[in-house]
């Protein structure tokens, strides 16, 4: 997971070369999601982490996302992770599994895919990084439905993630 | 499989009266038709008579017995028809009178306005041709020749005194005297008189009648007028007593705003003190209520104008706007009289309420529109629930969007194996005649599978739909169901048709799934409106779409289903709105086609649920990542 934060991180440096060199410390991590389908693994270029207390009694939740939800179109592949927890900030959800929903979307045209009623993916947290305000985590493995009808296989992947915002 | 006639008396809920409202037992309405419509299954069930005017359902039943005794013999005349000889001439006299009786009768009942007066207007015609026909092949026959030879000599001996009948007849109309009694008294003749014409040719029976027919129709149009005037009053009375209340309604409305606001209470049916959330129900109930009333009222006026255009639309667009003051104005009431630990529950209470009450409405969105400004005052008087309300928004958006996306793909690919009902009931195949009575099958030709009129006799037009339309696949568009515990769902009248649903599907799992995604258990409820609406149609099973197979067909008059119109069958018609006949058709002749569906799959808001029977979608192979 480190190397996956070290790509990222690169990754992320590379993209801003070019750029002023002054404002490179202080370009937020992108995030990078890493999933492994079948027969090739893909690879999103963004990851942020919401965690979210309603505030009522209920857990709070954790979504990853890899698109701006607010932006008029959305980037693909578009995933989606949302899942419930007691943890009532995103750095104490290293060394936590949090079971998700998981809402995927290859290409614009592409059927949509989501866990099937009753089914989760487990995601791991592993390691957070104050500096960059970022978490790591492992994917489970899980059978997605597609809208068409289709199965498509997770069989595990990566996530490094950028807290975007945490709402008490 | 289902019983559609058990319409569901289901239990009342206290946080859902309006819904609750609509699961009495659907098709008894207050009128009391005694016979029902026919249907694929049982094709020689009359018409539903609608009762505006008084004395239409003995008249109606009446005629229908005759009818039914004289399709019989024609039936079995028919049979013989090559061997006249073999006729009863008392028979032939007997249904001769009757029906030339009957068809009076049967006008008599479309100037009641009843769907069933013209219907049988056709049928008996129908007999009367045959009966006519065998009159005259018996008369040919040698026992005829002879029969003939004596009905002259009668009807000649008979002449003058006939001939004075006609001139006090005559007098009678010049007089004024009763046309009640007149009418009466020419029609006892008239039958004699038929007893013995239907063995003549139509041309020599004005040598016997001489100004018989004349006088009659002097007589019906001066009758009629009476009539007219009598069904005229009649019918005005029902509009104003329905119209009566609707503004009893719309009082009562702004009473319990009012006294909600001064005392925090409101007194509801009965001497029941009601809170602000069992007033906010009181007020959907009375618009439901008085939404039923003008859709009577609005029928009523079909009737009387012979247009369906919608007369009532300005009354129904002022009850709309009058609840939609009260609707927010007990909330407000609600924000003030409330105090703030109790204001989550209020606020739960009352969302839900909206979300169900929007999914009834013709505008989908128009009761959340109207309430949310006070709902978000009521809101603000609790800060953590002001603020989890936002963070609940947010925490559910994503889900829900993409909850949404995937149930439109899925529901794509579903509703592509079947034939929407407006193209399944508009297209046309062939018919087959088989079951009409002998004298009048045909080679059936292609016809439109619905036929938005009367075009033919009822149970012929039934049983001949019902054969091409029974075990069809059919997808039809926002389903509602009648009230939280009934079995059934409904959709919408439109296009001449609506149908009912039975709620065979079983989504718990998909709504066991949906909570999780909405963080909703036992304690907690949907913050938002989006959320609850999800929640609130999952666990009502309203379903955006619905694909199914027909199990079977009904034929009803438009005008006898929204004049005989239970409030609890409301759900036909989305409130704020009034059913939509079709222009330059009579109302008298307009039908209204029920479907029963089974359902194979639905489309909710947020997810699909199959039948355990229906196949899962075709395709099921691994996909990679493009």
């Amino acid at each position: 997971m480190k190397q996956a934060l070290e790509t990222a991180k690169s990754k992320t440096k590379s993209m801003t070369n070019s750029a002023v060199e002054a404002v490179e410390d202080t370009l937020p991590e992108s995030g990078e999601v890493t999933l492994n389908l079948q027969p090739d693994p893909i690879a999103i270029s963004n990851a942020e982490l919401d965690l979210i207390s309603i505030g009522d009694g209920r857990p709070n939740v954790v979504q990853i996302i890899t698109y701006n939800p607010d932006a008029s179109s959305r980037s693909y592949p578009a995933l989606l992770l949302h899942g419930t927890t007691n943890m009532s900030t995103a750095s104490s959800l290293a060394g936590e599994k949090v079971q998700c929903d998981v809402y995927y979307q290859a290409s614009e045209s592409s059927p949509i895919a989501m866990t099937l009623p009753g089914e989760a993916m487990t995601v791991a947290f592993q390691q957070y990084n104050p500096t960059d305000k970022a978490l790591t985590a492992t994917l489970g493995m899980i059978s997605l439905r597609g809208s068409d009808g289709s199965v498509i296989q997770i069989e595990g992947g990566d996530v490094l993630a950028v807290i975007r915002e945490e709402t008490k | 499989m289902f019983n559609f006639s058990q319409f569901i008396m289901a239990t009342t809920q206290p946080r859902l009266i309006i819904l609750a409202s609509c699961t009495a037992l659907f098709f008894l309405g207050s009128n009391p038709p005694a016979i029902g419509n026919p249907t694929g299954k049982d094709p020689t069930q009359p018409l539903k008579i609608h009762g505006t005017i008084d004395g239409a359902e003995a008249l109606a039943n009446q005629l229908h017995q005759t009818y039914l005794e004289e399709l019989d013999v024609v039936t079995r005349m028919f049979e013989r028809r090559n061997d006249p000889a073999s006729f009863s001439d008392r028979q032939i006299s007997k249904s001769a009178a009757r029906l030339w009786k009957a068809r009076r009768d049967a006008k008599h009942l479309e100037l009641m306005s009843e769907p069933i007066g013209a219907d049988l207007t056709r049928k008996l015609f129908l007999l009367a041709v045959q009966i006519d026909q065998f009159g005259l092949s018996y008369s040919r026959t040698p026992r005829g020749s002879q029969m003939m030879t004596q009905l002259i000599t009668k009807l000649r001996r008979d002449s003058p005194r006939f001939q004075k009948f006609l001139q006090q007849a005559a007098a009678s109309l010049q007089n004024r005297n009763d046309p009640e009694v007149f009418t009466k008294q020419m029609e006892a003749k008239g039958m004699q008189m038929r007893e013995s014409l239907v063995f003549f040719r139509p041309l020599e029976h004005k040598k016997y009648l001489f100004n018989f027919d004349a006088l009659l129709t002097t007589g019906d149009v001066n009758h009629k007028k009476v009539r007219r005037m009598q069904y005229l009053a009649q019918a005005n009375d029902k509009i104003k007593n329905e119209v009566g209340s609707v503004a009893a309604a719309t009082k009562e409305m702004k009473r319990i705003c009012e006294e909600l606001e001064q005392t925090g209470f409101a007194t509801l049916d009965g001497d029941v003190k009601g809170d602000g959330t069992q007033a906010f129900a009181q007020v959907c109930k009375l618009w439901v209520q008085a939404s039923a009333n003008l859709t009577r009222a609005n029928a009523i006026e079909w009737m009387i104008t012979h247009q369906t255009g919608n007369a009532k639309i300005s009354e129904i667009a002022s009850l709309k706007k009058a609840t939609l003051v009260a609707l927010p104005a007990i909330i407000n009431s609600v924000a003030e009289k409330t105090t703030t630990d109790q204001i989550p529950v209020v606020y739960t209470n009352l969302l839900r309420q909206i979300s169900q009450l929007n999914r009834r409405t013709t505008g989908r969105n128009q009761v959340s529109q109207a309430c949310t400004n006070a709902l978000n005052e009521l809101a603000k008087k609790n800060t953590a629930l002001a603020n989890g309300i936002d963070a609940y928004t947010r925490a559910t958006a994503e889900p829900l969007t993409w909850r949404k996306r995937f149930a439109n793909e899925q529901a794509g690919y579903l509703s592509s194996q079947q034939a929407s009902a407006e193209a399944l009931l508009n297209s046309k195949a062939p018919t087959d005649t088989s079951n009409r009575p002998n004298f009048a099958r045909r080679p059936g030709g292609e016809t439109v599978m619905v036929s938005r009129t009367f075009n033919e006799p009822a149970d012929w037009m039934i049983d001949e739909t019902a054969k091409r339309l029974v075990g069809q696949s059919i997808k039809e568009d926002r389903l509602i169901r009648l009230g939280p515990n009934s079995p059934t769902g409904v959709i919408p009248f439109t296009n001449s048709h609506y149908a009912n649903v039975a709620l065979a599907l079983s989504p718990e799992e998909e709504i066991a799934d949906l909570k999780i995604a909405l963080l909703i258990d036992e304690d907690h409820h949907a913050l938002s409106l989006a959320g609850m609406d999800a929640i609130s149609s999952a666990e009502m099973q309203d379903y955006v779409s619905v694909g199914g197979t027909i199990q079977q067909v009904h034929l009803e008059a438009l005008l006898t289903r929204f004049i005989a119109f239970p409030d609890a069958a409301m759900t036909l018609v989305p409130l704020g709105g009034l059913p939509q006949g079709t222009a330059n058709l009579t109302p008298l002749e307009q039908t209204c086609w029920r479907l029963d569906i089974v359902p194979k799959w639905a489309h909710h808001g947020y997810f699909t649920v199959r039948s355990a029977a229906s196949k899962p979608l075709e395709r099921n192979t691994p996909q990679t990542s493009n």
